[in-house]
């Protein structure tokens, strides 16, 4: 009878070490087939109504989220993680679901890599749903990442009612090269954010290329992201491709960090740097947290960037049903009602005190605001960044930021 | 003597077990040595070498090698500089509010980096610096021309002054259990106290000195966040470990994909000069045997005292504490009151209010975060307690042949920044589930929990080597003889002799593992996230303040439980880490 005992200490440590194991395994693994699926009242009773093409589409779409009960989201990373409660709970509420939503914060920079080597793997998507801008959906897109939504505008007309009432056209949600595949969700301008304390609105460069200048040498910040230089080739005349990227090295010698665009624009307001390269919401968000931060902003004259963020459902995705459903949604002002509050992010066509102080600050400065779907040349532009050419093209613009 | 056959059944438990987590170590480090020759994916057909074509450009070789060097020996000289008198002094002098002083200086080990670095911009910066404005104030200049930002040398400081606790610690084992019997006899001899400590004391401590020394500066070249925030991100001073980082994490719609062959090369230029490092390491480590002049009958530790250098001495613990522990905590505090960051003024003070302590909890993820976090630590800790003592009862107490390779392969993972392992788990992950779907890695916490062992291995096996190294075999000898096994002699006996470093090794792993970013962050995904990277995506979305409340919340816990810690006298066996008392 001694043998057993005398096992019995490397027992012990080894039932610990399955068990720990055990706890991180387990948790890890995903058992969305044990959920249970219930249908509310709500839902069973607009199936049974179902009086038109829209309404019976979306009602097999929302069956099959039912079934397949579970949706897994993003977010951009900048965004309020406190949101992904309501955003879900009210998601689930407008299809009368009552499915698991996980919503998760997560840098696009940093995930469309590894969606596209998920692609190029087959292996499945991590997230059903994926938020980017319009050069990032379309690096997925030609990675064959994103799968086309069938019947997107009867179903788009059915979920978002701007475009059922015909306030919005549904070519400004998808169109171009997105259409099928990317849903509008907001849009924000590339412009300079700086810090009036430190420099004066005349000092400020009027043009991209006034940053090359070395009297701003060590006075600005920009992002480590392309997305202030890479659409001028379809907006400046006589466009020189290897001047422009001569151009970006010598503003990138001048920058005094490169740091992501919300970063920036807090250490415009410290006092660290004179401007920033950012985002208009990011300049909103800030004065919402303290109303008299020194910071304002302005519009360059050569051209300011419309950065749009799109919602694509990705190929493999294990819940296609639910992420289809979501990323119409998620166009729709209902859901812009509760993102837009802590964002600030405009919606280009909507109407909200946001988005009509945004629209009236463009126009009142005669901004040139420019954006990839805006034009047959800006398109063109967007595509040729897919070929080999156009990727090297911004790799090296990339490492000229970085004054390389 | 002929070993009975449950002995050996006995033995083989730690082999296995140690076969099992080297071998993991040893297919990644492979898979990122594979990855350098594919072109794209692992499972893509091709060979190539453009990726050490393009990365062994003219770019490498004069600017981001020279800058690693300057960082790597900066750091190290720093460090240097205030860890060794630290050491000498809060572990063998009469010096007054040991613990305390001890405390904070764990406390500064934990403090995630980014925040360090953050507060050394507020104290050092030509246009915002504390220091500077204080110091332009005083001497009548518009401006002191001196910052930590965009210079190899600022970043240098930085890194050293917060890797000066590494060194500490590691020297304290040596410095405490220092042998006596030969600086009374130096005394004896008419030796100055100053004489003993320069002619005897450190001589004996030199191979401890010379290995902390070597072990800290693999960390020094591999760290990320620190170098990042204060200029290699802006490309202003490149260094190894941001390329690396740049090559894995592309910050723009060129990258969209990775380079995958890229990661690899700077993991393999990163683990070159790591390498060297540690053969030097284990080469030090193999001759400090000579140098054992321990003996435990005879060993009691004996105090020096200062005398009238005594506010000296602590005046030096207290400035080291304050450039490095409590005016990056005042930064962090200050700011997590504040709406937005800005400068101490009468209008900032007015602005002071509670707001980002509000809803933290929710700010952060709720409490399946919390949840995640506590898994990962405890499992963390848990499996590389088990594992370390595992690998060092093979390394210690086998006479296989082989054991100083698998103590080598345990250093191994120091050597390669994490940032590789887990750029190559994140692959392995994608692979299994395509390959392996019931293999649950991808974006689960398992594949943090993996990472985070190999990555703690090095230091776990460094506790357990030691360890077991000063529990005499005569004990287990003796044991044998009345017929005990292998298994029960480990238990019984070995165990609860070195408990105390047991103990101690799975709390410090836990506090590592639970400030730990860049490699949670890599793997993070929508089931897995953790505290530590949901605070650095706070500071990373401009929610400066709410990141700054929950770094205030996760360093009062952890300093907490670290002075519990102390107080409680848990440390390692032979080590140093405070005697759990003040000696006021």
């Amino acid at each position: 009878m001694e043998r057993p005992r005398r096992f019995d200490g490397f027992l012990k440590v080894f039932v610990v070490f399955l068990f720990s194991w055990s706890i991180a395994v387990g948790l890890g693994l995903r058992n969305s087939a044990t959920r249970p699926l219930t249908v509310s009242s709500a839902a069973m009773a607009a199936t049974a109504a179902a009086p038109g093409k829209g309404k019976a589409l979306l009602d097999e779409l929302v069956q099959k989220a039912r079934q397949e009960g579970e949706l897994v989201a993003t977010v951009q990373s900048s965004w309020n993680k406190a949101l992904a409660q309501p955003l879900g709970e009210t998601f689930n509420k407008r299809f009368g679901l009552n499915i698991k939503v996980t919503i998760a914060n997560m840098r696009s920079a940093q995930h469309f890599p590894v969606a596209i080597a998920e692609t190029q793997a087959r292996a499945p998507a991590t997230y059903d749903v994926v938020q980017g801008d319009d050069a990032e959906v379309m690096q997925l897109i030609g990675a064959g990442g994103i799968q086309k939504i069938d019947n997107w505008e009867t179903l788009l007309a059915e979920i978002n009612p701007m475009i059922a009432s015909g306030k919005v056209r549904r070519e400004q949600i998808s169109s171009g090269p997105f259409r099928q595949l990317g849903f509008l969700i907001n849009a924000n301008v590339k412009q300079i954010v700086y810090n009036p304390k430190l420099i004066s609105e005349a000092e400020l460069p009027k043009n991209h290329a006034d940053l090359a200048d070395a009297k701003y040498k060590g006075k600005f910040t920009q992002p480590p992201w392309t997305a202030h230089w890479e659409i001028a080739p379809a907006v400046l005349n006589n466009f020189d491709r290897e001047k422009w990227l001569d151009v970006v090295r010598r503003a990138g010698r001048n920058t005094a960090a490169v740091l992501p665009e919300t970063t920036g624009v807090q250490r415009v307001a410290l006092g660290e740097f004179a401007f920033a390269l950012a985002q208009d919401a990011y300049f909103r968000q800030v004065l919402s947290q303290d109303p008299k931060a020194p910071i304002a902003f302005k519009y360059f004259e050569d051209y300011n960037e419309r950065n749009s963020n799109y919602y694509g459902v990705r190929t493999g995705a294990r819940h296609p049903a639910a992420a289809t459903l979501f990323a119409l949604w998620i166009t729709s002002v209902e859901a812009q009602g509760i993102w837009q509050t802590s964002e600030f992010s405009a919606v280009p066509h909507g109407e909200s005190k946001i988005d009509k102080e945004h629209q009236l600050a463009i126009q009142n400065a005669k901004a040139r605001v420019v954006g990839f779907l805006d034009n047959e040349k800006t398109i063109e532009l967007l595509k040729w960044y897919q070929t080999e050419e156009g990727r090297k093209y911004l790799d090296g613009m990339t490492r000229a930021i970085r004054g390389e | 003597m002929t070993r009975p056959n449950s002995n050996r059944t006995g033995a083989a438990l730690p082999l296995a077990c140690s076969g099992l987590a080297l071998s993991g170590i040893v297919v990644l480090v492979l898979f990122i040595l594979y990855m350098t020759f594919v072109p794209g994916l692992p499972t893509e057909p091709g060979f190539t070498l453009n990726h050490w074509k393009l990365i062994l450009s003219e770019r490498l070789w004069v600017t981001v090698i020279p800058n690693t060097v300057i960082v790597g020996f900066g750091a190290i000289l720093v460090s240097t500089f205030f860890a060794l008198p630290l050491a000498w002094l809060l572990n063998r002098t009469t010096i007054a509010l040991r613990t305390t002083f001890v405390t904070f200086i764990a406390v500064i080990g934990i403090m995630p980096g980014f925040i360090l670095a953050m507060g050394w911009i507020l104290l050092l910066d030509e246009r915002i610096g504390l220091i500077n404005l204080t110091l332009s104030g005083l001497l009548g200049v518009d401006s002191i021309p001196l910052s930590v930002k965009n210079s190899p040398f600022g970043i240098a400081w930085v890194v050293g002054v917060i890797l000066t606790p590494a060194i500490f610690f590691l020297l304290a084992g040596p410095m405490r259990t220092l042998d006596p019997v030969l600086e009374e006899a130096a005394a004896v001899a008419g030796f100055t106290p100053r004489m003993t400590l320069l002619k005897v004391s450190f001589p004996l401590v030199w191979p401890g000195i010379l290995g902390a020394l070597i072990y800290t500066s693999m960390t020094a070249v591999s760290m990320f966040e620190v170098p990042a925030l204060l200029g290699a991100a802006s490309g202003k001073v490149p260094v190894l470990s941001s390329e690396i980082f740049y090559a894995v994490r592309p910050g723009g719609p060129l990258t969209a994909s990775f380079a995958y062959g890229a990661a690899g090369v700077y993991g393999v230029l990163l683990a070159l000069p790591s390498l060297a490092a540690l053969y030097f390491y284990l080469r030090i480590l193999a001759r400090s045997e000579r140098y054992r002049v321990i003996t435990g009958k005879a060993y009691r530790p004996r105090e020096f005292d200062l005398g009238n250098y005594r506010w000296a001495a602590s005046a030096f613990v207290v400035v080291y504490l304050l450039l490095a522990a409590v005016l990056p905590i005042c930064v962090l505090v200050w700011s997590s009151l504040l709406p937005i960051l800005q400068l101490p003024s009468h209008e900032a003070l007015g602005k002071i209010s509670l707001r980002n302590y509000h809803g933290l909890l929710e700010s952060v993820g709720g409490l399946a975060v919390i949840r995640n976090t506590a898994v990962v630590v405890v499992s963390v800790a848990l499996l590389v307690c088990f594992n370390s003592f595992m690998i060092s009862s093979v390394v210690v107490r086998s006479r296989a042949r082989f054991r100083k390779w698998v103590d080598v392969l345990a250093m191994l993972p120091h050597a390669i920044p994490g940032l590789a392992f887990a750029f190559a788990l994140a692959m392995i992950g994608i692979l299994a589930s395509v390959y392996f779907p019931v293999l649950p890695l991808s974006g689960t916490l398992a594949v943090i929990v993996v990472a985070h062992i190999i990555n703690r291995l090095p230091f776990g096996t460094r506790i357990t080597n030691t360890a077991l190294a000063q529990v005499h075999p005569e004990l287990e000898e003796s044991a044998q003889v009345c017929g005990s096994r292998h298994a029960t002699i480990m238990w019984r006996i070995v165990c609860p002799l070195v408990k105390p470093s047991l103990i101690y090794l799975i709390l410090w792993t836990a506090m590592l593992s639970f400030q730990e970013v860049t490699m949670a962050l890599f793997l993070s995904g929508p089931h897995n996230q953790v505290l530590s990277v949901a605070i650095w995506e706070l500071w990373d979305g401009g929610s400066v303040g709410k990141a700054s409340a929950a770094a205030v919340v996760m360093v009062g816990v952890m300093g907490t439980l670290m002075f519990v810690l102390l107080k409680t006298n848990i440390r390692p066996t032979g080590d140093g880490l405070g005697d759990g008392r003040d000696s006021n």
